[in-house]
C-alpha cells in the first residue's frame, strides 16, 4: 500500500512537472514566414485556454547558452525568447570650421545601425546632454536649438539673420513619420528627401526612427545630419565648440 | 471531485504553490532591452572679421581670412593695439565738418580687466557702452570731464573672451562730433596647472585601522604619492604631519592608530621634479568610525571682513588653461579633462587657514571627494588640480574655509555639469551580450531553485491528499 501511494505521488507529481508558463503567442510569422528559432525534441504539445496558453516539451539534449564575439545561441525549447539589441557606435562627426564673421552653414552626420532579434521591433531616440546643444566651453557661447517654423519639421532649414542655430535631420528605411515629407512639408507623404525635415535637439529623447519586426543580422542603419548656421547680422563667438548627442535603441 | 478540490485548496503548501507559480511565470515574461550611444559634435568657428588685422588667436590665416592675412600695404588708419587686446575701429570720424578725430588707441588687457586709452583733437565727452556682445549689453561709462586724452577701464571680465564697445563723442556744446565701434579681447589664462590630486576611491576605518584605496595620477612625470596624518587638522603640504607612506602603492593600512582620536589625512602626488599636489584628504574618527569631520561655524562678527566679501564668483575653474563660464550658475565641465580649482591669492587674508573643496560624484552624490586649495610658489592662488572626473552627470561642489581650529570661517556651494562622451564600456555589443548572458544565467538558476520549490509543495499537496 505504501508502495502504490508513494508512486501515485510520483506520477501525478511528474504531471505538475509541466507547470504552466504564461507564454507571447507568435513565434512564427505568417506571410512572409520567418522561424525566429527552433529545436529538437521528443513529444510536447500547444494547450490553450481563453486565458492562457502552455508550450511544452520533453528529451532535449545539448541545451544551454553558447557565445562567440559576435553571436550569442540559447540552445534549447524557446531559449531565444531573450530578446537582444545592438547599436553601432561611430566616429565623432567634425564640421568643417565656420566663420564667426560671414554668414554661413555647416553639415556633418552620424549613422547608426540598429541590430535586434525582437519579433516585435525597436525604437530609437536622440537627445542632446546639454540645452542648447551645440555650446562652447570657453565663453559660453552657443548655438540655439533649431526651431521650426510649426509643430511639424521645416521641409527646409531656415534661421533669421540674426542668431546661430544647430538642428538635425533623420533619415533612414525607418525613420518616423514626423521626419517623412511629400516633397513639400514634413509628417506627410512618404518620401525621406535628402536634407529634408530639420528639428531641434532637446535634452529628453525624441524618437526619430522604429522598425516593427526582426532585423538580424544585417540592422538598419538611420542617419542623423546636423546642420549649424550663423546668420549674415550674427557675429558668433571663434572658438571650439560641441554638442554631446545621445542615442537610445530599445526593443518594443 | 469537489472533495478532492477542498483538500487541496484548505492544504497548507497550495498557497505557496500559488505564490511560487506566479514568481516563476513572472520570470519567463519578456521585457524591454534598450542600448545606447553617444557621439560628440564639434565645430570651431573662426573668427574671420575683415579688420586687415590677421588674428591668429581668432583662428585667422591666410586661408580661413585672406581679407586680413594677406601681405599688403599698410592701412594709414590703422589704431595702435595694445598687448593681448583685439582689433579696434578706424578712427575717421564725421561730425564737426570733418575735423574731428580720435586715434592712438591703446588696450592694455589682462585676465580679468582692459584699460582702454585714446586721444582725440578737440576737446570731448565719451560714452562707453560695452558687453560681451554686439548688443552691448553689459554697461555704460561716461566721461565726466571733456579733455584730449581719455581712458576707461572695464573690469569684471572672463578670461579669453571677445568684449565689444562703442564710443560716442560729444563737445564741449553736447553736439555729438563721432562713434566709434570696435572690440578687444581678454587674455588666455596661463596659470601653470597645478600637480592632479591623487583620487581617494574608499576609506574603511575600524578602532585601531584604516585602509585607504586611491587611484594616483595618470600623469607621465607622476612619481609617487606621500600620506601624512596629523591628529590636529589636514596638514596642509607635506611636511606638515606625520608621513605614514611613501610610494607609488595604490592602498595602504595605517594600524597605528589608538581609539578616541580624530585623525586628518592628505595624500600628496608627487612628480618627477619633486613637485607636490595640493592634497587629497580623508578623516576618521576612532571613536565613531566613518563619521564625517564636525566643523564649529564661527560667529560671522569674528570672520574677516575679507572672508565675509567672499562669493563663488572668486572661485575659478579652469580647464585647458580656459576659464570655465557659468550658464545659469552651473559651471560646465569637460569630464576628461583635469579641472583646476583657483582662488586668487589676495582674496583672502594671510591668517592660518585650510580651504576644503568637495565635490560629488556624478554618477553617485553620496560619494564625495575632498581636496585642499593651497597656495602656489608664487603666492598668486591658492588651488588644486582634480583629475577627469570620466564619469558624467550633475554634481555638485562646495568650498569651506576653516581656520586653525577647524572651525568654519566660510562656505559656499555650487553646480557643475560633467559632460563627455558616454561610457562606451557600459553600452558597447560586448557588454550587452554579456548582460543578456548574466540575465539568461540568472533566469536559469532562479527559475530551477522555484522550480525545485514548486515540486516538493506538489510533493506534499497529493501526500497530504493520499494520506488523509
Amino acid at each position: 500500500m505504501y508502495k502504490k501511494s508513494t508512486a501515485s505521488i510520483f506520477v501525478i507529481s511528474l504531471m505538475f512537472l509541466i507547470v504552466p508558463v504564461i507564454l507571447y503567442a507568435g513565434s512564427m510569422n505568417s506571410g512572409n514566414y520567418s522561424i525566429q528559432s527552433d529545436s529538437i525534441n521528443i513529444g510536447g504539445s500547444d494547450a490553450d485556454s481563453t486565458s492562457y496558453a502552455s508550450q511544452d516539451t520533453m528529451g532535449e539534449v545539448s541545451t544551454g547558452i553558447s557565445s562567440s564575439t559576435s553571436y550569442r545561441l540559447g540552445a534549447g525549447y524557446q531559449q531565444m525568447l531573450a530578446v537582444s539589441i545592438s547599436i553601432t557606435s561611430p566616429s565623432d562627426p567634425i564640421f568643417p570650421n565656420m566663420s564667426g564673421i560671414t554668414a554661413g552653414e555647416g553639415n556633418a552626420s552620424s549613422t547608426w545601425t540598429v541590430v535586434t532579434d525582437n519579433p516585435a521591433g525597436y525604437t530609437l531616440a536622440v537627445k542632446s546632454s546639454t540645452n542648447p546643444a551645440m555650446k562652447s566651453s570657453t565663453y559660453g557661447s552657443y548655438f540655439a536649438d533649431y526651431t521650426p517654423a510649426g509643430a511639424n519639421p521645416d521641409i527646409t532649414f531656415s534661421i533669421p539673420s540674426t542668431v546661430s542655430e544647430f538642428a538635425f535631420s533623420p533619415e533612414g528605411t525607418h525613420i518616423l513619420q514626423r521626419y517623412k515629407d511629400d516633397g513639400g512639408s514634413c509628417n506627410t507623404g512618404v518620401l525621406d528627401t535628402a536634407d529634408a525635415c530639420w528639428d531641434g535637439f532637446t535634452t529628453s529623447d525624441v524618437n526619430i526612427a522604429s522598425g516593427v519586426s526582426s532585423n538580424t543580422p544585417a540592422g538598419t542603419p538611420t542617419t542623423i545630419k546636423y546642420k549649424a548656421a550663423v546668420g549674415s547680422d550674427k557675429i558668433q563667438d571663434a572658438g571650439a565648440y560641441s554638442a554631446t548627442i545621445t542615442v537610445t535603441a530599445t526593443t518594443l | 471531485m469537489y472533495l478532492l478540490l477542498q483538500k487541496i485548496y484548505k492544504n497548507q503548501y497550495f498557497l505557496v504553490f500559488i505564490v511560487l507559480t506566479i514568481i516563476f511565470c513572472g520570470y519567463v515574461t519578456p521585457t524591454a532591452t534598450a542600448t545606447g550611444d553617444s557621439t560628440q559634435v564639434e565645430l570651431v568657428v573662426v573668427g574671420c572679421n575683415n579688420n586687415l588685422i590677421c588674428e591668429s588667436h581668432s583662428g585667422e590665416d591666410l586661408v580661413s581670412c585672406p581679407a586680413d592675412c594677406t601681405p599688403a600695404t599698410p592701412a594709414t588708419s590703422t589704431p595702435s593695439v595694445g598687448s593681448g587686446g583685439g582689433g579696434n575701429g578706424g578712427s575717421i570720424l564725421y561730425g564737426s565738418g570733418g575735423l574731428f578725430s580720435a586715434d592712438n588707441f591703446v588696450v592694455n588687457t589682462t585676465i580679468d580687466s582692459a584699460t582702454l586709452s585714446w586721444k582725440t583733437n578737440i576737446p570731448v565727452s565719451s560714452t562707453i557702452i560695452w558687453g560681451a556682445t554686439l548688443d552691448y549689453e553689459t554697461g555704460v561709462i561716461s566721461e565726466s570731464v571733456i579733455s584730449l586724452s581719455h581712458q576707461v577701464k572695464f573690469t569684471s571680465l572672463f578670461s579669453g573672451k571677445r568684449y565689444y564697445y562703442k564710443i560716442d563723442f560729444r563737445d564741449n556744446f553736447g553736439r555729438k562730433v563721432g562713434q566709434v565701434t570696435s572690440f578687444f579681447s581678454t587674455n588666455i589664462l596661463s596659470t601653470p596647472v597645478s600637480l592632479v590630486n591623487p583620487k581617494i576611491i574608499s576609506v574603511v576605518s575600524s578602532n585601531e585601522k584604516v585602509l585607504v584605496k586611491w587611484k594616483n595620477p595618470k600623469t607621465t612625470d607622476f612619481e609617487n604619492v606621500r600620506i601624512t596624518r596629523s591628529t590636529h587638522s589636514y596638514p596642509k603640504d607635506p611636511l606638515e604631519g606625520k608621513i605614514i607612506y611613501e610610494g607609488d602603492a595604490d592602498s595602504i593600512v595605517d594600524s597605528e592608530i589608538q581609539k578616541g582620536f580624530n585623525y586628518y589625512y592628505t595624500i600628496f602626488a608627487r612628480d618627477k621634479k619633486g613637485n607636490y599636489s595640493s592634497g587629497s584628504i580623508f578623516y576618521v574618527n576612532t571613536s565613531n568610525a566613518g563619521e564625517k569631520p564636525s566643523t564649529t561655524i564661527s560667529p560671522l562678527s569674528k570672520t574677516e571682513p575679507q572672508i565675509q566679501k567672499l562669493s563663488i564668483l572668486d572661485f575659478i575653474f579652469i580647464q585647458d588653461g580656459v576659464r570655465l563660464v557659468p550658464v545659469n550658475g552651473v559651471f560646465d565641465v569637460n569630464g576628461s579633462k583635469a579641472l583646476t580649482v583657483y582662488l586668487p591669492y589676495e582674496a583672502l587674508p594671510e591668517i592660518l587657514k585650510t580651504i576644503v573643496f568637495d565635490v560629488t560624484d556624478p554618477e553617485n552624490p553620496d560619494q564625495i571627494a575632498s581636496f585642499l586649495l593651497t597656495v602656489n610658489d608664487s603666492k598668486t592662488s591658492y588651488e588644486a588640480t582634480i583629475g577627469a572626473f570620466e564619469r558624467f552627470g550633475s554634481a555638485t561642489f562646495s568650498v569651506q574655509i576653516l581656520d586653525y581650529n577647524n572651525m568654519l570661517l566660510y562656505g559656499t556651494n555650487g553646480d557643475l555639469f560633467v559632460y563627455g562622451k558616454s561610457q562606451e564600456s557600459f553600452f558597447d555589443g560586448s557588454v550587452i551580450k554579456s548582460l543578456n548572458q548574466a540575465i539568461t544565467d540568472v533566469f536559469s538558476t532562479s527559475r530551477i531553485l522555484l522550480f525545485l520549490a514548486l515540486l516538493i509543495c506538489v510533493y506534499f499537496i497529493i501526500k497530504a491528499f493520499f494520506v488523509s
